[in-house]
């Protein structure tokens, strides 16, 4: 079970303070490549999507195992339009208001390509290094 | 991992793009920020919650909004720099709400970075700037050298030099002379260059002219060499820029010289010389005899110097081994021609004024630290709240230390202005030749980036100290407190600066005394001449005008007796040299009836050629025999008359009357020395410090003129009233006699000794302008302290006060404290004393070493100093009323 708080904690001593937001970067970094790869994939499987429904896709996929602060969708999703990756264009929601879609671009499309593949090589990796843990 | 490089860029470009144009979409994002909460509420109300439940649980849902809102924005601008904006918006209002601290610490920093800049662009200038001729790294002079010492160089020994030399792609000679420069209403004497027809290209390179062309190769030869370049100055002054002037023929000492060319404003506009004529050499020029020719050169690429000296080694080895008479014992020297003719001391001088002002800015700093400190401890609250705001600690030094900055670049642009006016009034008293002519010094951009970095530095180097004092400082004892402030480490910090600037300031003054010292043992200095009432000028008669020896001497003995007769002239001489007056002749000699041993290897000694009334006009003492008289006359007893010094280093157990020294004859218009003549000695004159007060008194060998004539001589003129009165009519005597023939160098003779001082003069104002500065800001600095001290303890005074203290003594106690501080300064800076009057030792004429009267001076100058500025505060803490102090907190 994946905790993931990346909840800043202010005051307290400087020393723990400290200790605690290295490992909040940390763990947050990989955090951040795993959510990104997340709503590349959740863009491209299911076509524009506000942010509503990314958060909505992203728990149902996970299957409640991931639990997240909603909030942090919206920053991956600024980064992920700074490097190009996705675009963004105002229009109306299923219940007829205003909101901001987001849909993946070329590059983007690229990238998960990239990502997915990289996944696929770890995890095969790491399935092998477990399978000859269990032959022993 | 070229794709984490390539997304980190884009991520930067992206924050660079916000960042500029300043696009934040806040509210757009607000409105999905709602939406989203909306439609979570929404959610959770349809599985039942009530309205409240449910807009809490999409809340708690969704995350810290503020955060998000705030890591939203951070990510589309530069943060850093956003920060620092705001920094400085913040430190400009907190600086403008207290003008006095703002004004006081101003002020120091725009004394420090004044004196830093104006000192440090004359040694940019001097040292660090590149010449403005072409190439200039590779332009050398090449002395010849004899002993260590270095000296001109010989005619024969410069094309020999050319000839076998493989080190140069350019061997020039130069020279300068005075000439005169005839036409218009009125003749001109000018420094004038004399050089083999390739230096100019030499020089300047490229497109060096404004008009006409340079030498041709043949103009070096004598009959061809009737041709001339003007300067650009001269052109402009003397011709009106007129483009006419080509082809124009000039008069120069009596000769008609063509216009050939002039030189355009860049780059040899920096040259002392106002004409540049080719040297030519006629055969029995090229002689070994002579040695006044100054060698320019240009190294060939890639030669180093070393490269360079080795070569000419061997050059010299080789001539020494051709021509042993003349050039037994001769070497060269390769020298680069930047500062090639800058004394060492003028060199030294430079480098202890960079010191002086360093040491200027210091205390400047020290000072600008204390105020800080001080209103520390008025701001303790105000960053107290911030810090229990959650402002790091970071984040507060950061804010004062931008404080710091922005204050040190502010006095900074001040003195920068303040620095402009300093070395407009620098380069006006300063005399001339101090420094080379090439030498340009101005507010030009290396000095203004040192400017730069200097504030920037100083800024936090005086807000270090406050800025960790003040994060250092536990925020909840202050916000506990009601009123006063927590005490202090603060005042051992502040007295430990005041201690250090006091130290500082004694070393600095310590120089500047001795300077002031020097200037004084100088102005007292026996001269051993009479240097009041005398009026003098230089004749500068061509050579070629009169015939012989007889002709110059029969000319100059009418021209003293026309000038005898002018009113209220008491007696006139005439000389080749003069005291205080410029270069002497020298001259070889022997001592008859003591063996030779090698001819290259004689003594020389100065050689002047006198009038009989010489000495009785300038007041010279005979000490032993007798002066000349009219009976020394050609086909005479040939006779000369030496100074002490000489009898001193020659005769020291001989009687000099019964001595006879053999002199070679110097003929005038001639470059060849003649044949030498034994001289009989039948007087001793008394030393004169030629150069000034401050020279030593070197050799002389006096001759009477008759004897030993020479065509441009001094001119000296005992007046009975004021010795300006007798210039006009004088100057109508040479008209009458001459129109072309000007008087150069027309000044009193106390003038002249007066210039012989200018030097040291401009020396000890400069010095003593930076010491008082440092006084000044010394004293400041330990006034404000004791100030500061004592209006914080106000309560603690007044309660003394109240229960029966003397007024005396809480006087005693303050300045107890303060003295305490400037003692223990003054005990320091007396070991930074003892190094810089060591130092000074050579720099410093007619102080002798271990003379503690300066620095007895100083020291008293100083702890008065410190007395003055801790009165006010003492008697300020002896008037506390009890009551009012009391009741303040």
């Amino acid at each position: 079970m994946l905790l993931c708080n990346v909840q800043r904690t202010n005051g307290g001593h400087a020393g723990r303070w400290k200790i605690r937001e290295r490992m909040d970067r940390k763990t947050s970094e990989v955090l951040q490549g795993t959510l990104d790869l997340m709503i590349l994939k959740t863009l491209h499987a299911l076509g524009p999507l506000h942010g509503f429904g990314i958060a909505r896709r992203l728990e149902q996929v996970s299957r409640e195992v991931l639990q997240l602060n909603e909030g942090t969708v919206y920053t991956a999703l600024l980064r992920l339009q700074q490097q190009g990756w996705i675009a963004s264009a105002w229009g109306t929601s299923e219940n007829n208001r205003r909101a901001k879609f987001y849909s993946i671009t070329r590059r983007g499309r690229k990238q998960l390509e990239i990502e997915t593949k990289n996944w696929e090589r770890i995890s095969g990796v790491i399935g092998r290094v477990l399978r000859l843990e269990q032959e022993r | 991992m070229n794709s984490l490089r390539a997304s980190r860029a884009r991520a930067f470009a992206a924050r660079l793009r916000g960042f500029f144009r300043g696009q934040r979409r806040d509210g757009e994002f607000e409105a999905e920020i709602q939406e989203h909460l909306l439609r979570l509420t929404e959610r959770y109300v349809a599985q039942g919650m009530s309205r409240d439940e449910a807009a809490r649980a999409a809340r708690r849902q969704f995350g810290n909004t503020t955060l998000l809102r705030e890591d939203h924005r951070a990510l589309q601008t530069l943060t850093s720099i956003e920060v620092l904006w705001r920094d400085v918006r913040y430190a400009r209002r907190t600086l403008w709400r207290s003008p006095g601290f703002a004004a006081a610490a101003i002020l120091a920093v725009a004394l420090g970075i004044a004196s830093a800049t104006a000192i440090f662009s004359v040694v940019h200038a001097t040292f660090l700037a590149p010449l403005p001729y072409r190439d200039s790294d590779q332009l050398v002079m090449v002395w010849s050298s004899n002993r260590g010492g270095r000296s001109a160089t010989t005619a024969a020994d410069f094309f020999e030099w050319r000839r076998r030399s493989s080190a140069f792609s350019d061997l020039h000679v130069t020279g300068m002379l005075m000439v005169n420069l005839a036409g218009g209403d009125r003749p001109e004497q000018m420094r004038a260059q004399f050089a083999t027809p390739g230096m100019p290209a030499m020089m300047c390179g490229g497109h060096p002219l404004a008009l006409g062309r340079l030498f041709l190769e043949e103009e070096g030869t004598p009959g061809k060499d009737q041709v001339v370049i003007l300067s650009h100055n001269l052109w402009q002054e003397r011709f009106g820029g007129d483009p006419n002037v080509l082809g124009q023929a000039i008069r120069i000492d009596g000769k008609a010289f063509t216009v050939v060319g002039v030189l355009g404003k860049a780059p040899c506009d920096h040259l002392p010389w106002r004409l540049t004529m080719p040297r030519a050499f006629s055969p029995d020029q090229i002689n070994r005899d002579f040695r006044n020719l100054l060698v320019m050169g240009r190294l060939k690429p890639g030669v180093s110097i070393d490269q360079a000296n080795a070569d000419m080694k061997n050059v010299t080895d080789g001539l020494a081994r051709e021509f042993p008479a003349s050039n037994t014992g001769w070497g060269a020297r390769v020298e680069p021609l930047r500062n090639n003719f800058m004394n060492a001391n003028t060199r030294t001088t430079l480098w202890m004024m960079l010191g002086a002002v360093g040491f200027v800015l210091l205390i400047a700093c020290a000072n600008v630290a204390n105020l800080l400190l001080a209103r520390g401890t008025a701001r303790q609250r105000e960053l107290a709240i911030r810090r229990a705001l959650g402002a790091s600690r970071r984040a507060i030094v950061r804010q004062l230390l931008t404080e710091s900055v922005l204050l040190a670049l502010v006095g900074g642009t001040l003195g920068v202005g303040l620095a402009a006016a300093a070395m407009r009034v620098i380069l006006a008293v300063m005399p001339p030749g101090l420094l080379p002519s090439e030498v340009d010094v101005r507010l030009s951009v290396p000095v203004l980036l040192f400017t730069l970095t200097a504030c920037v530095l100083s800024g936090v180097l005086f807000g270090l100290a406050p800025a960790w004092q003040a994060a250092r400082t536990d925020a909840n004892p202050i916000l506990k407190e009601t009123g006063r402030a927590v005490g202090d480490g603060r005042h051992v910090l502040r007295s430990t600066l005041v201690v250090a600037e006091f130290a500082l300031a004694l070393t600095l003054l310590t120089g500047g005394g001795l300077t002031i010292q020097s200037l004084i043992t100088i102005a007292r200095t026996d001269l051993g001449f009479r240097s009041d009432g005398l009026f003098t000028f230089y004749l500068p008669v061509e050579d070629d005008r009169l015939k012989d020896a007889n002709a110059v001497d029969t000319f100059y003995r009418q021209f003293a007796e026309r000038v005898s007769a002018v009113p209220s002239v008491t007696s006139v001489s005439y000389s080749s040299g003069m005291p205080a007056g410029g270069a002497w002749n020298a001259v070889p000699f022997t001592i008859a009836g003591r063996a030779v041993g090698d001819r290259s290897q004689r003594p020389s000694a100065r050689f002047n050629q006198v009038s009989p009334a010489y000495f009785e006009t300038l007041g010279i003492r005979i000490a032993r025999g007798r002066a000349f008289t009219d009976a020394d006359r050609i086909g005479m007893v040939a006779v000369a008359i030496v100074n002490e010094t000489f009898v001193k280093r020659y005769f020291p157990d001989v009687d000099p009357l019964t001595q006879r020294v053999v002199v070679d004859q110097f003929n005038p218009g001639v470059t060849n020395l003649g044949l030498g003549i034994e001289r009989q000695i039948v007087g001793v004159s008394s030393d004169i410090r030629n150069l000034g007060p401050a020279s030593e008194s070197l050799p002389e060998i006096h001759v009477p003129f008759a004897q030993s004539t020479w065509a441009r001589n001094w001119i000296a003129v005992r007046t009975a009233g004021d010795p300006l009165a007798v210039h006009q009519p004088i100057a109508a005597v040479v008209h009458s006699i001459d129109p072309d023939l000007p008087m150069v160098e027309v000044r009193t003779m106390d003038q002249l000794v007066a210039n012989t001082t200018l030097g040291a003069r401009f020396t000890t104002i400069l010095f003593g302008a930076f010491a008082f500065v440092a006084l000044l800001l010394a004293a400041l600095g330990i006034y404000g302290v004791m100030a500061f001290a004592v209006a914080q303890r106000t309560h603690e005074i007044g309660l003394r006060i109240a229960l029966g203290a003397a007024r005396g003594r809480v006087v005693q106690q303050v300045l107890r404290d303060g003295m305490r501080t400037a003692l223990l300064g003054t005990l320091i800076g007396s070991v930074g004393a003892y190094f810089v009057a060591r130092s000074m030792r050579g720099m410093v004429p007619g102080v002798a070493p271990g003379d503690p009267t300066a620095f007895i001076v100083v020291v008293a100058t100083l702890i008065g100093a410190a007395l003055i500025a801790c009165l006010v505060p003492a008697s300020r803490a002896a008037s506390v009323d009890p009551m009012t102090a009391l009741r303040q907190e």
